[in-house]
């Protein structure tokens, strides 16, 4: 046995040293191209501010942040990272974040406990939109035709057979098989089941009573063994890839990128439609009047309110996603930044080269919610 | 004070910080779920039910998805990780040794949301048409596989996380296996044993860390929580079969946990799920030292 | 003699195959990790930051890249000593109630959701300074990381034969001597896969990192108390978005995050010899 004490010792400090100069190099390097950055715009305010919550935000804001970021040459630096609405939320209300980012707006509650701390703006900055899919090996994607009513049945567990009467009522023209439903559903709290469940309860009396609508609900074709719980929309989409003859709802730009049949859906006025630029916007055009002031409580209007819209071209299953800031900030770059930022967000960054596939821009009536509601920024 | 005592000392201080963080995480857990036992008291683990709107939680199905998928887990693993580590000890020609230890070490490393898209998209469909469905199919009425099979379920879970934990089982058994003195195996070939006579004895002789192996996996499979959810079904019913679609406990962490907070309840009931499987643990860790000392007894 | 000859065949058959089919899975992630990652990886790669979801910039993943070998190496430095030292000493103290009760709770920490050490560390460390920071994250690592490495310490320690243990202590040295020099060099082999394993281990974490460090997008390292990135946080993060600009660079993090690993594993075994007893 030899007595050779170093070698161990000496692998520890230099994976260490290793690590720790890889670091420094790359920070000191990083240092210096913000230094330039900087200097050659001396006068304007820099800095960074963070803010966190919905994920489906996430991609949105990641493509406006790094275009400001290129815009203004590093100057501006706004760190926005996906941790789920609720969580966003809690945080930003512990004080941790400058910003949160939320699929529904804050509850009564907390809107009230927030108002009477020094005031609260929350305004909506993108619109998404949730589309129903499915897994029929025979009928085209488009071409399968449901209601709000019947929807919610499937996921009551009411209407358990693809040939049910009421399905082959509205689809005289498609051959529907004897097969039962999987009904596909998030497992996962989401915003997304949150705006879905609005709309099943606001076209079924039934679903109101006995589910009612949150980021998670007690499903009840579940207990009959017809549900499938995925996690997060790419689990609801494999789950739905994965089982012939189901039926789930996701994002809009999860159904296209990966390639699931959508349904189109009846909206209030009787019409058959899918989600695309012009049925988003009618929808949305439909509602400004009932929206409120950006230092006002959306909690009773979104989304129980909104889903559903009226109009001809309405698509009924849209969804806001808000940005929640405090009125009073102590440190004025803050407020400056998130200002300019925001204001540059809710006017170039609706344009339709800043906003990402699967995303739908705000009418310029809804964006000006936001900035009237910027104005009240201010410093303590 | 002799230097001995002060490297004692030292090593004492460091092993009570140790048990402090652990003592420390048990005692935020206790006090972060305490509502919700005060509220529904045992009802919270004997019931089966998950409905935020109206803040009822029972955690019931966690559990038992917890327990099944662990131990399943662990099951299939004990004879990979064993083999594994002898094979790659004793079979393998030398130069492949540590190729083989690298790469089952590396194994490790691999972020478990990866672990999970593999499940999700490679292993369960794999599984669900060439072992569930058949099993299925002429075993059905075996109360175990009655379930018709979807991909995602308890034994899918179960699956994945064997895959996951030999690495962990296999590296420790390896270490110990490779470090029986030579003299001992060629004491033992000196009489005229087979080599699979002097494995079976160098196994026994690594029996210990065998079961530290097997521990640590177990703990492993209990805890792993984004891999899991991704490909245990996520369906709050209980289980009644293998093919069941579940939840484990910290797979309802990660599925609740980003929006838990906007309720009064479900913090306390995800906190309180994670203090029960603290409370498995140190029922099984009792259970086990039993077991061990019964077993070392013996040999 | 034939009887058993033929067992012998049977039973290392066996092993084999069942070795084999337990590194099948293995060879199979690493496998497509690196068809579908290694085509993106270049230097840019490594340096860039992160793209958006659509666009032209093919973007990076420095940021994600400094940060996971800070937290690493935070871990590495808080949790591998504390967690050296206590295996240590549950091996070679292991009559005494402290060494008990503290094997049995660390057998148990393994179980724990990481994520809960997540919100641990995010009670302790970034709710009393009001900002998500790298120190939280490297702690909450460093916290998964003890129990792995003090129970395959632990094992490496006892693992040495105990006459040895009689001759090194029957040299007349000190304690601190006989355990970190003489029987150090007899455990390096265990120790080393155990600090290698534990090293691994926290590499891959996401969980505990979620409400610690909160992530950067155009920041590599602002300060031990500014938010940073990581490799593995930055794969959960894009491999389940739609985009795919955004698989593709979750493919390429994983590949590099894989091959920095394995680069490490290789050189420190390779300096680190096989002690023959």
């Amino acid at each position: 046995m030899g007595i050779s004490k170093k070698p161990l010792i000496i692998v520890i400090v230099a994976i260490v040293a290793v690590l720790a100069s890889a670091s420094m190099i790359a920070m000191s390097l990083i240092q210096s191209t913000m230094t330039q950055a900087t200097t050659t715009k001396p006068p304007e305010i820099s800095g960074i501010v963070n803010g966190a919550g919905a994920t489906f935000l996430n991609p949105q804001m990641q493509a406006w942040a790094s275009k400001y970021y290129e815009l203004t040459k590093g100057r501006i630096q706004v760190n926005y990272q996906s941790i789920g609405s609720g969580a966003g939320q809690a945080k930003f209300r512990e004080g941790v974040l400058d910003f949160a980012g939320s699929d529904p707006p804050l509850k009564a509650d907390i809107y009230q406990e927030f108002k009477e701390k020094g005031g609260i703006i929350q305004f909506p900055i993108i619109i998404g939109t949730i589309v129903i899919v499915h897994n029929l090996p025979n009928v085209e994607s488009g071409k399968l035709k449901l209601t709000g009513e019947i929807v919610a049945k499937i996921y009551l567990g009411e209407i358990m057979y693809w040939d049910d009467p009421r399905i082959k009522e509205l689809n005289p023209e498609l051959d529907l098989p004897h097969e039962k439903i999987i009904a596909v559903h998030r497992s996962d709290g989401s915003g997304t089941t949150r705006v879905f469940t609005a709309y099943l309860a606001k076209v079924s009396e039934e679903w109101k009573n006995k589910v009612g609508s949150d980021f998670t609900v007690s499903w009840p074709v579940d207990q009959l063994g017809n549900g499938v719980g995925g996690k997060g929309n790419e689990g609801v989409a494999a789950a739905v890839k994965q089982n012939p003859y189901s039926i789930g709802y996701v994002e809009t730009a999860y159904a296209y990128e990966v390639g699931l049949k959508t349904a189109l859906i009846r909206n209030r006025d009787g019409n058959y439609v899918l989600p695309t630029r012009e049925t988003v916007e009618s929808a949305a055009k439909a509602l400004v009047q009932i929206l409120p002031r950006a230092d006002e409580d959306w909690s009773n209007v979104f989304p129980d309110e909104t889903v559903d819209a009226p109009g001809r071209e309405s698509y009924p299953i849209t969804s806001y996603s808000f940005i929640i800031l405090r009125q009073v900030y102590d440190d004025p770059v803050k407020v400056a930044i998130l200002k300019e930022f925001f204001h540059w967000v809710l006017t170039e960054g609706q344009k339709d080269e800043n906003v990402v596939r699967g995303y739908e821009p705000l009418p310029p009536e809804v964006a000006k919610i936001g900035l009237d509601g910027l104005e009240l920024l201010r410093t303590a | 004070m002799s230097s001995g005592k002060i490297f004692y000392n030292t090593l004492t201080f460091l092993v009570f910080i140790s048990l402090f963080i652990v003592i420390a995480v048990v005692i935020s857990l206790s006090v972060t779920s305490y509502p919700i036992f005060l509220r529904d008291g045992l009802f919270f683990i004997s019931k089966s039910v998950w409905n935020p709107v109206k803040e009822e939680y029972g955690i019931l199905p966690a559990l038992l998805g917890t327990l099944i998928t662990s131990t399943l887990a662990v099951g299939l693993a004990t004879p990979l990780a064993i083999s594994l580590a002898v094979f790659s000890a004793e079979i393998v020609p030398p130069r492949f040794r540590a190729l083989i230890n690298n790469i089952s070490d590396l194994m490790a490393s691999l972020p478990s949301v990866i672990y999970g898209l593999w499940g999700l998209f490679i292993l369960a469909p794999i599984l669900n048409e060439y072992i569930m469905i058949p099993l299925h199919r002429y075993l059905g009425f075996i109360p175990l596989f009655s379930t018709k099979p979807v991909p995602t379920n308890l034994f899918t879970a179960s699956v994945l996380l064997a895959i996951m934990i030999v690495p962990f089982a296999s590296s420790i058994i390896r270490e110990a296996y490779s470090a029986i003195p030579y003299y001992l195996k060629e004491a033992a070939y000196s009489i005229g044993l087979t080599r699979w006579e002097v494995i079976k004895i160098a196994i026994g002789y690594v029996k210990s860390a065998i079961f530290a192996g097997l521990f640590l996996a177990l703990g492993r499979a209990m805890g792993e929580t984004v891999a899991v959810a991704m490909v245990v079904g996520n369906i709050f019913n209980l289980p009644k079969s293998l093919f069941d679609m579940g939840y484990t406990i910290p797979s309802l962490i990660a599925n609740q946990f980003p929006n838990a907070e906007a309720y009064n309840y479900m913090v306390p009931a995800l906190y309180g799920g994670a203090l029960m499987l603290f409370l498995i643990g140190l029922v099984i860790n009792f259970f086990g030292l039993y077991l061990i000392k019964k077993v070392m007894i013996k040999s | 003699m034939n009887k058993r000859k033929i067992i012998e065949k049977l039973m290392l058959g066996v092993i084999s195959t069942l070795a084999v089919i337990s590194a099948i899975p293995i060879f199979a992630i690493m496998f497509n990790v690196y068809a579908e990652g290694l085509k993106h990886v270049n230097l840019s790669f490594l340096i860039d930051l992160p793209p958006p979801p659509v666009g032209d910039r093919v973007g990076g993943i420095g940021p994600a890249l400094v940060g996971t070998f800070t937290l690493v190496s935070l871990a590495m430095v808080i949790g591998g000593a504390i967690g050296f030292f206590t295996g240590l000493y549950l091996s070679e103290f292991s009559h005494t109630k402290l060494s008990q009760y503290t094997q049995m709770f660390l057998q148990i920490m393994v179980e724990f959701p990481t994520i809960i050490i997540g919100l641990f560390a995010y009670t302790i460390l970034v709710a009393p300074i009001k900002r998500f920071n790298a120190l939280a994250g490297g702690f909450a690592l460093s916290i998964v990381i003890i129990p792995y490495i003090a129970l395959n310490v632990r094992e490496a320690y006892k693992s040495i034969p105990y006459t040895l243990k009689e001759a090194a202590f029957s040299l007349g040295v000190s304690a601190p001597v006989a355990y970190l020099r003489i029987l150090l060099s007899t455990a390096r082999r265990g120790v080393l896969t155990a600090l290698l394993i534990g090293m691994a281990k926290v590499a891959g974490e996401t969980a505990p990192l979620l409400f610690t460090i909160l992530g950067t997008t155009f920041t590599y390292f602002g300060g031990l108390d500014q938010p940073i990135n990581a490799i593995p946080l930055l794969i959960y993060n894009f491999a389940l978005s739609p985009y795919e600009r955004w698989h593709q660079v979750a493919w390429g993090a994983a590949a590099v995050l894989l091959t920095i690993i394995l680069l490490i594993f290789i050189v420190s075994r390779l300096i680190v010899k096989e002690v023959k007893l």
